[in-house]
């Protein structure tokens, strides 16, 4: 599959996956993967670099969660600005897919 | 877990930021990896398999790290390190001219230090012992040594076979050698040889102006401390010689005999030259006891010297371009063969030694 089209679309599934709950790198990925029926296998070296932009602007808060002898994991939760900017990205994005499938539905004439 | 390490090391390498997010990430790395191999040995693969896959999986450690780097910024010292790294791979690739430069530089430098060793035993060395000869002294005994043994080098033309055999061992390295510091090993050969040329200069050369150093205190020494008789075996033969020469010449010269006459004036100016040119303290200790004379003495060698000189420019111009009537050669030659003769006659005033020569000859 073609990886521009996946890197654009990977922050708005990132924000999308954790506005139902907070989880963790790994399970995003795993996610994705299962959802997807491994047409989206993220690499982790796209998936942690994409999720610490959006920690950096604000729109993810991280946290450590776990047994401090036993596993831990950093959790990713959505802030409300996370909110605002996925409800923003998804009208963008049903705005641009109706465009776009506007175009290849239309029948050959 | 070491690979795990080795590999996180390489994606977090020069990411800035303080040490505690460094620490975070690598451990939030490190737990994706720790899950992924879970999982995949828990698909049944073995152990080692399964870190292979989850590394290969993870993606490329470069572009994680720009990745992260892009986020995160990179560290300073890592930025002089890459930085560092590349000017190092362009100069390597730029490598070869430098040394290409070194090579020629040093062939340069070999050529220049055999050059001056070969001119200082030819023109310099037979001029120094050449001088001692002509004051009756030893020059150092090295400087005898070097030129018994250099005399096959130049003379024998020992110089050759050198040459071809330091040719030919080169020849040999560069066809038979295969090596990647080919260029290396060239250079050192090189450099050897060129300090092994310098060593060879500086024992040529050196002892050389060590003798011209103590030369000038020879020459005083030779003057001061020569016996009489000493001095009088480097004068005598000259005058001698000089007589010698002269008769033949007068006799040429009454013949009107201009070939025969060419080599006598040769001879006589040669003498008077030697005479011209051996020190003055010889001359006066060869025989003379009167020292305020020694002046007019010497000029009147100077003028014996310049006469026959001049007799001897005649001839050669008559020979070479036969463009002087005999008539003339005859009267010009007879004219400066009179003025030799006037300060010979004064010389045998001034001079006992060459009074004295001239009565024994007479006596003969």
């Amino acid at each position: 599959m073609d990886t521009e089209l996946i890197k654009g679309t990977l922050s708005l599934l990132i924000l999308s996956l954790l506005k139902r709950r907070p989880m963790y790198g790994y399970e995003l990925a795993a996610t994705v993967k299962q959802e997807t029926d491994g047409a989206f296998a993220w690499k982790a070296g796209s998936l942690y670099p994409n999720l610490h932009k959006l920690e950096k602007d604000g729109l993810v808060r991280a946290e450590w969660q776990g047994k401090p002898e036993g596993r831990q994991r950093k959790y990713y939760h959505l802030t409300e600005s996370g909110q605002a900017a996925l409800e923003e990205r998804l009208k963008a994005w049903s705005s641009i897919s109706h465009a776009v499938n506007r175009v290849l539905e239309k029948p050959h004439e | 877990m070491n690979e795990i390490e080795r590999f996180l090391d390489q994606v977090c390498c020069g990411v800035a930021g303080s040490p505690d997010l460094r620490r975070h990430l690598r451990k939030e790395l490190r737990e994706h990896l720790t899950e992924e191999i879970e999982s995949n040995v828990a698909a049944g693969l073995s152990r080692e398999e399964a870190v292979r896959k989850a590394i290969a999986e993870f993606g490329d450690p470069a572009a994680i790290r720009d990745g992260l780097q892009a986020v995160h910024g990179r560290r300073l010292m890592s930025l002089l390190i890459e930085k560092s790294m590349a000017w190092r791979e362009t100069t390597m690739k730029t490598g070869w001219k430098w040394s290409f430069v070194a090579q020629v530089a040093l062939v340069l430098t070999i050529a220049a230090q055999v050059y001056f060793t070969a001119a200082a035993l030819v023109y310099i060395l037979p001029g120094i012992v050449g001088h001692h000869h002509h004051l009756g002294t030893p020059p150092l005994a090295y400087l005898g040594t070097i030129r018994r043994h250099t005399h096959w080098l130049f003379m024998d033309f020992g110089w050759i076979p050198l040459l071809l055999a330091a040719l030919a061992l080169w020849l040999l390295f560069e066809w038979r050698y295969r090596g990647e510091n080919k260029s290396t090993i060239r250079l050192a050969g090189l450099s050897l040889a060129s300090l092994a040329t310098f060593v060879v200069l500086a024992l040529v050369c050196i002892p050389m102006v060590i003798d011209l150093v103590i030369l000038p205190g020879q020459i005083y020494d030779s003057q001061v401390n020569m016996r009489p008789r000493q001095a009088e075996r480097l004068v005598v033969p000259n005058i001698a010689t000089a007589e010698a020469a002269l008769a033949e010449l007068r006799e040429a010269v009454a013949r009107e005999d201009w070939s025969a006459a060419e080599p006598a004036a040769e001879q006589l100016d040669d003498a008077y030259s030697a005479l011209e040119d051996a020190s003055p303290g010889v001359i006066m200790l060869a025989g003379e006891t009167r020292r305020d004379n020694l002046d007019e003495i010497l000029a009147l060698i100077d003028e014996i010297a310049e006469s026959s000189d001049d007799i001897r420019d005649r001839l050669l111009a008559y020979r070479f371009s036969q463009s002087n009537a005999p008539d003339d050669l005859n009267a010009k030659i007879r004219s400066h063969l009179q003025d030799l003769e006037a300060s010979r006659a004064k010389l045998a005033q001034q001079s006992a030694l060459f009074a004295a020569h001239r009565a024994s000859k007479t006596l003969e």
